[in-house]
């Protein structure tokens, strides 16, 4: 089995601006209106004044154990062997929408044609991009760097080989990490940010 | 997540499908016609993004400068846009990440948009019908001739501004000959921050501090993480955080992207500012805590500072701006123990207001307090880089121009420019009708005056490029002063309420579709100057030309081609260089688009004689005047909301004031549906077919009004009122509802959706710089 | 302040067509299952009654479960044609959606071949009661038509098994009956840790007394009306539908109790349950499929046999609650789930 790709995600560095969403959009030539491959939303918690709203972007997890394979009737869902990312196969899927309900964050969308599409990684362009593509390689080798990487403002998003978002990441990240099926590395240690250093 | 499909094709998709062989260069004035398309019928699946052309150009979309790197297919269609690695205003600095923003990103859906202004238009019988170029060109010189034999060409307006050439001020004030100019830094941006700091000595670097070498950061009144200018702040804020451990602290009634990564979050009462900031001067020199060297032997007036703040003391500020006392401290001593690696950022939040100049000269002076003058991680005073006027340094040969000597073949250097605004009085310091505004002691200018000047027969027309006054100052007045005056050119690239008024409407090429050069001082890089640029990464599209064209077209036909002498705009940006030596060619080849062209250090105040900082105005006669006649002192005191403009009453209770967006800036981008849809999205209302702006209003203020998210709502000030969709939010403090401007009537989006916050306005304003007062007393209802 | 938030992502979301779908499964699995046990019952007591329901309930059975087939098809948001490739193509075992479909072509072909066996051939020709055979024999004097209801009537007689093998079609179509209703239900609560209304012990059963008691209802009214069926017998299968009705109320409160205690998805649900849309839905659906039809059981209960409480109309309107009351559970099940959010801390 060829090196798992995933992400690497820092809750402290995104500034909830959407440019990930737009950047992916435009790089799979996506209808502005549809839904979409990475999303971003502000958890909001608390009543004014003691209230917090950490943005989040989310796309598809690429999951060691992706519930969407496990539940598409056709097999047009499969997490490549050659680098863990999960693809769609658009000549087979029937658009039952099945996969909708398995996944925890939203990443199948479905276009006027009915088909699935979701987020892969940049493998390649477009929906279905990357079914059938050779394996995914990093910027050095060639490879594209995933369009909401290239263009995060605040840098809170990386993608690669597992191994080495590993490194990136801080130990806490890496344990939660490998407690769940999800190919993301998210950093969300937030301190208590209510809790005013100065108390007098 | 779901949501109800409109159309189903991008735009993209639907030029592809009626593409045909259309054709992309410009037409040049034959066969200009409405139906022909910008773009080539691109498949993506043939092309993909990662095999196109690589093309650079520098964004314009806030007009501040971060580089793109743009994919371009073989027929000029851009599918591709990112930012660019180490540009100074796009990255963090040398050796990091460049990206663009959504308005960045914008620019892709924005070159090849089908809904842009596609080629000039004339008014005849009360429509605006097209026109070639250079019927345009012939008809503008023509009324514009007409205009001086009538009005005056010292009436006309020039309101240009975020034009991407400075011939503009060439054409319309040295040539044409008017005084008269809007533009936006002292008029509608941030008046009193830059007036200030100009009179205390720090010009209009109050605004960012040297952010990468700080280690505590007061963002007062600043959201920089969602409305900055050029991503380096947003950059630079993270980096210190993450780098020097640094300390943020918000100052804003409303919880932020900024709040959200800050240590505090103090959310005042609105138009208090300068109360806190007198507070923290009280601590600061009380326990003192101030550079007592820098205030002694760089500074003038501390002692009527002192004396200002004596009984300014936290407790005293915590009553006016429902901030503890205890936090009040806090703040001031960590600030001043940080210094001078401690930065003040303030901009529109605390210079929109009636109140702005105190508040903003009080904030101000605590930087001198500190003494981060110049100094790292302080308030940083930025250095341009110096560029050559090319009228003075073109070498040109005036073959068959000029008469007498001049003609023939000698090289002659510079260009000979009349002055003919020379001498002429802007009206608002000529007549007396003004008598009562003392701005007219500091600047030529007030924009909530010009619809009275228009009435007054002061101005009979206007230039408008790109940023048109309909979003900046009272809409209603405006429109119409629009319909009055009697000459109305506008550049620009969508539709809005200025350019559906105007006479004449000239068709503007958008970022990519120029040569481009661009500078400016404030960057990721702390010590350096720098410039970016680019040759156009694609023709001008469908029958638009670039604003140099534009101008110089118009010049010529009013007969002003001999004062410019360049071939095209790359000859002329080349002779902006010469002070660099270097070319636009050396600058766009290569993998990057920007050059790093000087250094400079810090405390650059040791250079020049007399005080690096003032705290008492005393000694400025300009201000003194104004200050007199508002009712003012010349040193830091305190001034309540409500001491000028509007204060809350029980018929309108609560305070509205405008915000930004990090979707849009200056109303230009509110045509772009991507960018329309992320900020629905971002409000959670996307589900909705509304896309216009929203009135952000807390529960505690909703829930008596009966008002859910989602509901329409009615908002109305003493003077005008309108309707837009509220959202219910604890991230704003009770009392307070806010929406972001540039949206509804007049702007930029094609039905006007949402409401055009500025219909509240009458002319409320600050007194001394003539800004334009946004905060207003309103009545909120709706619901059901 | 609270320590953590929630992020709501997930983004499922069916239509009118899947719970149409599963409704007309559920009732077509109950009718095949009223059909089995009339047919049982009428191998011990000779009353022509049971006969009747037994006719009628393989012709209901078939025809709920065609019209589903097309209504499964028609959920599909991808090319039409692309889902007949399913034989080809549905071959996740791991998926209930490919199982399932096995099943309902398995049980079609089952259900049609009793459907003809009862109302074809030599016997059928005798006692033409009953679609088609009414249908049948109304189709006219047409040349083609009459050869092809010889050939049929042929075909049935020589097929029809008996003994061992008449055994084992009957219990194996019972199993694939059941099997189909509960499929319905798995389909969905195999996402159960994503959506907790669709509890996965709760749902099987939960369909399964919804689909028999709307399968009871609908063959039992439709046989009332075409044949006259004699009303003790209507009498005996309406108690049968009525205790089916009372199980499902117990799994249907069960289910309801769980969303109190399933995290936060499940409080959603049980917010959206207990306010504006969803609460008319749900008490619609426990008036309608529940309350009133035991209600009006009641009620006839206490009237006695002649009062016009317990008359044909009345009797099928209560039948036709029960059908309503079934098709409204499944709507409810399918705009009311909420899947659950991810946590944020």
């Amino acid at each position: 089995m060829g090196e798992q790709w995933g992400f690497y995600f820092d809750s402290e560095k995104c500034i909830g601006c959407h440019a990930c969403s737009v950047s992916c959009s435009q790089r799979h030539d996506r209808d502005p209106e549809k839904d979409e491959w990475r999303t971003v939303k502000n958890v909001t918690t608390g009543e004014f004044p003691d209230v917090s709203s950490m943005p989040i972007s989310m796309s598809c997890m690429h999951c060691s154990d992706a519930p969407c394979e496990k539940v598409c009737p056709c097999n047009s869902i499969q997490k490549r062997e050659e680098d863990g990312i999960v693809v769609v196969d658009r000549d087979s899927c029937i658009g039952c929408h099945y996969c909708a309900w398995a996944c925890p964050y939203g990443a199948p969308t479905y276009d006027d044609g009915g088909l699935m599409s979701k987020c892969n990684l940049c493998i390649g362009e477009g929906p279905g991009g990357g079914h059938e593509m050779p394996p995914r390689e990093e910027q050095e080798g060639g490879g594209s760097q995933p369009a909401c990487v290239d263009n995060c403002v605040g840098g809170a998003i990386e993608a690669g080989p597992i191994s080495e978002l590993k490194d990136k990441a801080t130990t806490e990240a890496v344990e939660q990490f490998e407690q769940e099926p999800a190919n993301v590395i998210v950093e969300a240690n937030r301190e208590e940010n209510s809790a005013f250093p100065y108390e007098a | 997540m779901s949501s109800e499909s409109q159309n189903g094709l991008t735009r993209r998709t639907l030029l592809k499908a009626g593409a045909g062989a259309a054709t992309m260069a410009s037409l040049g004035g034959c066969a200009d016609t409405a139906e022909q398309l910008g773009v080539g019928s691109t498949d993506r699946t043939d092309t993909p993004v990662a095999d196109a052309n690589t093309a650079y150009g520098n964004c314009w979309m806030c007009c501040h400068n971060c580089a793109q790197e743009v994919k371009v297919t073989d027929d000029g269609t851009v599918v591709g846009i990112t930012g660019v690695d180490g540009n100074p205003r796009g990255s963090a600095g040398a050796g990091t990440e460049g990206t663009l923003c959504p308005k960045g990103l914008g620019q892709l859906d924005k070159t090849h948009d089908p809904d842009r202004i596609k080629q000039p238009y004339i008014r005849k019988n009360g429509e605006l019908q097209e026109a070639t170029w250079e019927e345009a060109f012939e008809y503008t010189a023509q009324r514009l001739k007409e205009f001086d034999e009538e009005h005056g060409a010292e009436t006309f307006l020039d309101a240009g501004s975020w034009a991407e050439t400075p011939i503009f001020r060439t054409i319309w004030r040295d040539l044409y000959g008017t005084p008269e100019r809007v533009g936006r830094g002292i008029h509608v941006c941030a008046g009193p921050t830059f007036v200030n700091g100009g009179m205390m000595g720090i010009g209009s670097n109050a605004r960012v501090p040297d952010y990468q070498n700080s280690e505590y950061l007061i963002m007062w009144g600043r959201d920089p993480l969602e409305s900055f200018a050029g991503q380096f702040e947003a950059k630079g804020i993270l980096k210190a955080i993450e780098e020097n451990d640094a300390t943020l602290v918000t100052i804003d009634p409303q919880y932020t992207e900024t709040a959200e990564k800050s240590d505090a979050w103090l959310p005042i009462k609105p138009r208090t500012d300068g109360a806190l900031a007198l507070a923290m001067a009280n601590v600061i020199i009380n326990e003192e805590l101030y550079d007592a060297e820098f205030v002694e032997n760089e500074t003038y007036g501390f002692e009527a500072y002192k004396e200002a703040v004596a009984d300014k003391t936290p407790e005293w500020a915590a009553e006016i701006t429902d901030i503890e006392a205890d936090k009040i401290r806090a703040i001031a001593r960590g600030f001043a123990e940080a210094a001078p690696q401690a930065g003040i950022s303030v901009w529109t939040g605390t210079s929109q207001s009636g109140n702005s100049w105190k508040a903003s000269q009080n904030i101000i002076a605590l930087n001198g307090l500190v003494g981060n003058i110049d100094r790292p991680g302080g308030l940083r005073l930025w250095k341009s880089t110096p560029t050559a006027d090319p009228f003075e340094v073109c070498e040109w040969t005036p073959e068959g121009k000029g008469s007498g000597e001049a003609r023939g073949t000698d090289t002659t250097i510079g260009v000979d420019l009349p002055n003919n605004a020379a001498g002429k009085t802007p009206a608002f310091r000529k007549y007396d009708e003004y008598n009562e505004y003392p701005a007219r002691h500091i600047t030529g200018m007030a924009h909530n005056l010009v619809p009275e000047m228009v009435d007054n027969d002061h101005i009979n027309g206007m230039y408008c490029h790109h940023d048109m006054p309909l979003k900046d100052g009272n809409a209603e007045a405006w429109l119409d002063a629009l319909d009055e005056m009697d000459l109305v050119i506008a550049v620009d690239a969508y539709w809005n309420g200025v350019t559906r008024n105007a006479d004449v409407v000239f068709a503007d090429a958008t970022q990519l579709e120029k040569d481009t050069f661009g500078t400016g001082s404030w960057s990721s890089y702390s010590d350096k100057q720098w410039v970016v640029g680019g040759k156009a990464a694609v023709e001008p599209q469908f029958n638009t030309k670039p604003d140099y064209e534009i101008l110089t077209g118009l010049a010529e036909a009013m007969g002003w081609g001999e004062y410019f002498p360049w071939e095209d705009h790359e000859e002329f940006i080349d002779d902006q260089l010469q002070a660099l030596d270097l070319t636009l060619e050396e600058l766009s080849t290569g993998d990057q688009n920007y050059e790093l062209v000087g250094e400079y250090g810090y405390e650059q105040w040791r250079d020049s004689e007399g005080p690096a900082f003032r705290f008492d105005l005393d000694q400025v006669g300009s201000f003194s005047k104004a200050a007199e006649e508002a009712g003012m002192g010349t040193a830091p005191e305190w001034q309540p909301p409500g001491t000028y403009g509007d204060e809350l009453s029980e018929e309108y209770p609560l305070e509205f004031y405008d915000i930004r967006s990090v979707f849009f800036s200056h109303g230009s981008d509110q045509g772009i549906d991507r960018l329309l849809e992320e900020f629905a999205r971002k409000n959670g209302l996307d589900s909705k077919e509304y896309r216009g702006n929203y009135l952000h209003i807390n529960p505690a203020d909703a829930e008596p009004r009966g008002i859910e998210t989602g509901d329409m709502v009615t908002i109305e000030s003493e003077t005008g009122g309108g309707e837009l969709m509220a959202h219910v939010t604890e991230l704003i403090k009770p009392g307070v509802v806010t929406s972001e401007y540039g949206f509804g009537e007049g702007s930029t989006q094609e039905d006007y959706e949402g409401l055009n916050t500025m219909k509240l306005h009458d002319t409320q304003m600050d007194p001394i710089t003539g800004q334009v007062d946004r905060h207003l007393a309103v009545a909120v209802n709706g619901g059901e | 302040m609270t320590a953590f938030g929630l992020w709501w992502g997930a983004s499922g979301k069916w239509d009118i067509f899947v719970a149409i779908y599963l409704f007309l499964g559920g009732i077509s699995g109950g009718a095949f299952l009223v059909a089995s046990i009339a047919e049982w019952l009428g191998e011990r007591a000779d009353h022509e009654g049971y006969g009747f329901i037994t006719r009628w309930g393989w012709t209901l059975s078939f025809g709920t479960i065609v019209v589903g087939s097309w209504t499964l098809l028609a959920h599909l948001s991808g090319p039409f044609l692309r889902a007949f490739m399913f034989p080809v193509k549905f071959t996740n075992w791991t998926s209930w959606m490919a199982v399932g479909t096995w099943v309902v072509v398995t049980f079609s072909l089952v259900v049609m071949a009793r459907m003809i066996w009862a109302t074809f051939g030599a016997e059928a020709t005798d006692d033409p009661s009953g679609l088609p055979r009414h249908v049948v024999d109304r189709l006219g004097n047409n040349l083609f038509v009459d050869w092809g209801i010889d050939l049929v009537d042929w075909g049935a007689d020589r097929t029809r098994p008996t003994g061992v093998l008449r055994r084992l079609v009957q219990v194996g179509g019972v199993g694939l009956a059941i099997m189909l209703v509960v499929y319905t239900a798995l389909l969905l609560s195999a996402v159960n840790w994503m959506v907790p209304l669709w509890n996965q012990t709760l749902l099987p059963p939960l369909f399964v007394g919804s689909g028999f008691s709307a399968g009871i209802a609908m063959v039992v009214a439709v046989t009332y009306w075409q044949n006259d069926l004699d009303t003790h017998l209507v009498h005996r299968f309406g108690l049968l539908d009525d205790a089916v009705i009372v199980a499902e109320a117990v799994v249907l409160a069960a289910l309801l109790y769980t969303l109190t205690t399933g995290g936060y998805g499940a409080a959603r649900t049980l917010d959206g349950l207990t306010s504006g849309f969803g609460l008319v839905l749900l008490v619609g659906m426990v008036a309608t499929g529940l309350l009133l039809p035991l209600a009006i059981s009641a009620a006839q209960s206490l009237a006695g046999s002649g009062s016009m409480l317990s008359s044909r109309g009345v009797t099928t309107m209560k039948f036709g609650l029960v059908i309503a009351g079934s098709f409204l559970l499944r709507i409810l099940l399918i705009f009311t789930a909420v899947q659950q959010p991810i946590i944020v801390a």
